[in-house]
């Protein structure tokens, strides 16, 4: 029968990723529990000025810098990376080609994000947000990348599975081409040959942007939907519908990230305003598509579904941070092309050269700008979002690559209600924070440190928040550690295996 | 969409796309700027820092000032002021003009303005279309009448006073790296080198922020510092009872230089603001900043 | 391989792969995306400034701000150069002085007077002993010497006319005086020759008239 060449095929490839993904799922959970440790850091420095004042390493610019990285480069990009290879390997039923030189790259993507946060502490950062590890690590980081996508799309060339691609794979093969080259033009123009002055500013909103709102979605987009439609058993909702979202997304997204008032020519932040606004179209389009996908009542009953809650809530996480995040532009385009709407006056033709024209309510200046929205977006999809996305397509993953159960089912409850406790603990505070500052920045601001005392309190309570998460982080990482020296440790069979272990122990011990 | 390489061609295609909007063009436009040459300037803007003030931008990038600061101005509007600089031959009809288009001023003011060859402000603080409207009406007059319109930014960050005016490009030529920042959780910092030019107010202030200012969030930076042994140029901190003598280090030093350099840049061709008109009170209640 | 699919006990048989439906994005959806467009267009005619390097928010367009721009008598410009070497390091970049160190530029009356007269020979010779500016005495220890700037010939007259019209005349410094003009540094000068190149004292500037 053919289900049993497919048993077999499934379990060879599953075999071919078991060493290089367990080494990148237990370094990705490791940097995971390193960035909460971090971030409950930073989060203490609000609580006690005094507190470390005296260790420069310690500061907070430094540790938060770290966390960010850590959670980035460290987790987001490394467990992304290693779901998207098994995804590869997995819907083209092939066998993950360049194992050895995947868990080689691997080893040293961790070496590489190990010497960048020393860095960082050391007061090596380069001071641009989401890039900040020192220039000299950024060759090793994009030499590993290369080792371990390079394979995952070679694997996707010699793919057996030779139907229509299936679309989470157009997200996730865009994705794997998205990274480098964001990464090396970032490096190029702000460590290389510098650019001057504010372009600097301009090329580093470009990457983190396209690292956030392309590479990110991608990854997370495209697991999504494999493992929505595979955890609940329906089959997967409309490919047009993500044909549009993929493309609106590729298209459009990229020129979003440049701040309203930035101190660059108007047109760059109307065409970020304009691009944020059109992304409400592939939002909604993905929206449809997983309520579609699982129907009204799987919606409500998925929930209950120990592995597809996670994804429910990264669904969500990003439907709803695409939502907020186009309400500021959405309503200045509205404002604009309809000025009688909120100044009565059809004369107003050129808003901004009348005086009071910054009444405008929810004026994107005011609400988006240097306001606590913008880390608690930034929250929302990183860890909303792609972490818990990431942290269900492991939980799927990782017992079909050892063959056994996770070994704690209880660990893993608890890591879910951590996780969610932890990113609603971050993420409301820092938007309450941030709705209050938009409120009060208005046009009649006079005293700016009146305004600071609440969102400060808001990120003070963010530590409750960084505390779950780590507790979360580390239930995880204990779950994958366990299964890993359950499995793995009595029998070692293949070579490249042993590498695995060496590598990630390092990796570990290293941080 | 079956193929890789269609696959591969889109996504090339779309970040292309972007790559040459968001990188390319603006490189072409902003990334080759000069200090400014405008022939009204006299001086050149920005001057490249040096010395201690150099150094310690790198100083403030370590740290990671960036999380928690902003460096950039923003404006909400422009508002104008419009004044009388030539009465030409018609001073009555002038007089008489203005006073319809503004009411609230004297007869007797509006003639002794419009006596005055120096300039004379007969409105202030009106939008774009009230001062247009303004110089139109004074300038149908005719017999050699002249206007002129006074630009004035304004908006948030300029009335905290943060800055005169909106940040641009060319503020930040000789920056690496540039730290515009994306947060508020402090005052923005564009100006600080105005708002707070005493180096002993900024070495209090990083070595115990809240002694200076009460209820400050702000973490104290007591690493770029060391007890006092020479007497002459410690700065003594008082924290609750007990006095610190300390010293900055080279990096305390060298970023209070950099913060002391932080100023809001001067007027450019991008960022239009008042040319010299006589100040002189023309309304009752003068607006002493709006004179200026 | 059973194994395998107990392991995932709420998953369906693992081989079993998700297909997809195909439905067509309904006509909405690509209206939505075409009305989101049109209006975008629509934003960036007005608020994309021409796509132009100089026009930056709130300004609508070069044509607006290039009307706005204003420049300065080249005169003027020429003296902040100068002011800014010579003079801004005691007397401060905006004319304000040091209270009780450095006199005030900046609603002077010695810089203000109709005729600049007193403040050319302030500016060429220099200035010692006790003076008055507004009211407010300077120097009473009489100690302090203001140093020359004009005098060794480092500048020539329009030099002087440039720093001086800017003292009296620019916004940097707030005041709005007449300018001087090189004609009347020279003709200060000449009357002023047999004296020689001392300083100037308060007395002696009082004699001279300004009106």
């Amino acid at each position: 029968m053919s289900s049993v060449l497919t048993e077999n095929r499934i379990k060879s490839v599953n075999e071919s990723c078991r060493g290089p993904l367990m080494l990148m799922f237990i370094s990705a959970a490791a940097w995971l529990v390193i960035s909460a440790v971090f971030a409950c850091l930073a989060s203490v420095r609000f609580h006690s000025a005094g507190f470390l004042a005296d260790v420069s390493w310690l500061t907070y610019g430094r540790v938060h810098a770290a966390s960010m990285n850590a959670l980035i480069y460290g987790f987001a990009i490394q467990a992304g990376l290693a779901v998207a290879t098994w995804l590869i390997c997995r819907i083209g039923k092939a066998r993950l080609a360049g194992a050895m030189v995947v868990t080689i790259g691997a080893g040293f993507w961790n070496l590489g994000v190990t010497l960048g946060l020393m860095g960082i502490l050391c007061g090596g950062s380069t001071g641009f947000e989401w890039f900040e590890m020192p220039g000299q690590v950024n060759l090793m980081l994009l030499a590993a990348y290369i080792s371990v996508a390079g394979f995952a799309l070679v694997t996707f060339h010699h793919r057996r599975n030779r139907d229509e691609l299936y679309p989470s794979l157009w997200f996730i093969v865009a994705a794997l081409f998205w990274f480098p080259w964001i990464f090396t033009t970032a490096n190029a123009l702000l460590i290389g040959a510098p650019v001057r002055g504010t372009m600097q500013a301009v090329v580093a909103w470009w990457y983190a942007n396209n690292l956030a709102a392309v590479f990110f979605s991608f990854i997370g987009v495209g697991a999504l939907f494999y493992f929505i439609p595979k955890v609940s058993g329906r089959n997967l909702f409309s490919r047009s519908y993500l044909l549009l979202a993929f493309w609106v997304t590729a298209i459009v997204a990229p020129f979003g990230g440049i701040p309203a008032d930035a101190p660059v020519p108007a047109w760059m932040p109307s065409m970020s305003t304009v691009a944020a606004v059109l992304m409400l179209v592939p939002v909604l389009a993905i929206a449809m598509t997983v309520h579609s996908t699982l129907g009204q009542e799987k919606c409500m009953t998925g929930w209950s579904d120990s592995n597809l809650k996670f994804f429910l809530f990264g669904a969500l996480a990003f439907v709803f941070g695409g939502m907020l995040n186009a309400v500021g532009p959405a309503l200045e385009v509205v404002n604009h092309v309809f000025p009688p709407l909120y100044n009565g006056s059809p004369a107003a033709e050129v808003p901004g050269l009348g005086g009071q024209i910054e009444g405008t309510p929810f004026s994107q200046d005011n609400f988006v700008q240097f306001t606590l929205l913008t880390p608690a977006l930034a929250q929302l999809a990183l860890y909303g979002f792609l972490g818990m996305t990431l942290f269900g397509a492991i939980y799927h993953i990782v017992p079909q690559l050892m063959g056994d159960d996770m070994p704690s089912a209880a660990w893993k409850e608890l890591h879910w209600k951590a996780s969610v406790a932890g990113v609603a603990l971050t993420v409301v505070p820092l938007i309450l924070g941030g709705i209050y500052q938009g409120g009060q920045w208005n046009e009649s601001l006079r005293d700016f440190a009146a305004t600071t005392g609440l969102p400060v309190n808001m990120l003070r309570a963010g530590l409750l928040g960084h505390l779950a998460l780590l507790l979360g982080a580390v239930l995880f990482l204990a779950n994958l550690k366990l299964i890993y020296w359950r499995k793995c440790c009595p029998c070692c069979v293949p070579s490249f295996l042993r590498v695995a272990g060496g590598e990630s122990k390092t990796a570990e011990a290293s941080s | 969409m079956n193929r890789g390489p269609l696959l591969f061609l889109g996504a090339f295609f779309a970040l292309s796309l972007s790559w040459f909007g968001i990188i390319l063009s603006p490189q072409l436009q902003i990334g080759s700027q000069n200090p400014s040459d405008a022939a009204d300037l006299g001086i050149r803007h920005p001057a490249p820092r040096s010395g201690d003030a150099h150094a310690g931008l790198q100083v403030y990038r370590a740290a990671g000032c960036v999380y928690c600061h902003s460096q950039q101005v923003g404006q909400g509007g422009v508002i104008f002021d419009v004044a009388l600089t030539k009465a030409g031959i018609f001073a009555d009809d002038v007089a008489n003009a203005i006073l319809r288009v503004n009411s609230d001023l004297g007869r007797a003011v509006v003639s002794n303005g419009v006596g005055n060859t120096n300039g004379f402000i007969f409105m202030r603080d009106v939008d774009f279309e009230t001062a247009d409207h303004a110089m139109k009406r004074v300038g149908e007059v005719g017999g050699n009448v002249e206007t002129a319109l006074i630009p004035k930014p304004t908006g948030r960050d300029i009335k905290l006073g943060w800055g005169a005016r909106r940040s641009v490009a060319r503020d930040y030529l000789y920056e690496y790296p540039v730290q515009l920042g994306s947060q508020r959780i402090g005052p923005d910092l564009t100006n600080i080198g105005n708002r707070r030019p005493d180096a002993a107010w900024h070495y209090r202030h990083l070595y115990a922020p809240n002694t200076v200012i009460g209820g400050s969030a702000m973490p104290g930076y007591r690493y770029l510092f060391e007890e006092a042994d020479k007497e002459e140029d410690a700065v003594t901190v008082k924290i609750g009872d007990q006095e610190h003598r300390v010293v900055p280090t080279e990096k305390g030093r060298q970023l209070v230089a950099y913060l002391l350099s932080l100023r809001n840049g001067p007027r450019l061709f991008e960022t239009p603001m008042p040319k010299q008109v006589k100040p002189q009170p023309a309304i009752a209640v003068a607006d002493p900043a709006g004179a200026q | 391989m059973s194994d395998e699919a107990k392991n995932n006990d709420l998953n369906p048989a693992e081989d079993r792969e998700p297909s997809v439906s195909d439905v067509a994005v309904p006509m909405w959806m690509m209206g939505l995306l075409i009305v989101l467009l049109w209006f975008g267009m629509l934003f960036l005619d007005q608020r994309a400034g021409g796509f132009d390097e100089q026009v930056y928010r709130p300004y609508p367009s070069l044509a607006f701000v290039e009307n706005l721009s204003v420049t300065d008598p080249p005169s003027i410009a020429r003296g902040r150069a100068l002011y800014n070497v010579n003079c801004a390091g005691c007397h401060q970049s905006n004319g304000g002085g040091v209270s009780g160190q450095f006199p005030p530029l900046r609603g002077s009356d010695w810089v203000t007077a109709p005729k600049a007269d007193r403040l050319v020979r302030v500016a060429m010779n220099g200035l010692k002993g006790p003076i008055h500016i507004n009211g407010e005495s300077f120097n009473d220890a009489g100690t302090a010497v203001m140093l020359s700037v004009g005098s060794d010939n480092k500048f020539n007259a329009e030099q002087m006319a440039d720093l001086l019209s800017f003292i009296r005349a620019s916004k940097d410094i707030g005041n709005s005086s007449p300018m001087v003009a090189p004609d009347d540094i020279t003709d200060a000068m000449a009357a002023a020759e047999s004296r020689g190149k001392t300083p100037w004292t308060e007395a002696e500037l009082m004699a001279i008239p300004v009106e």
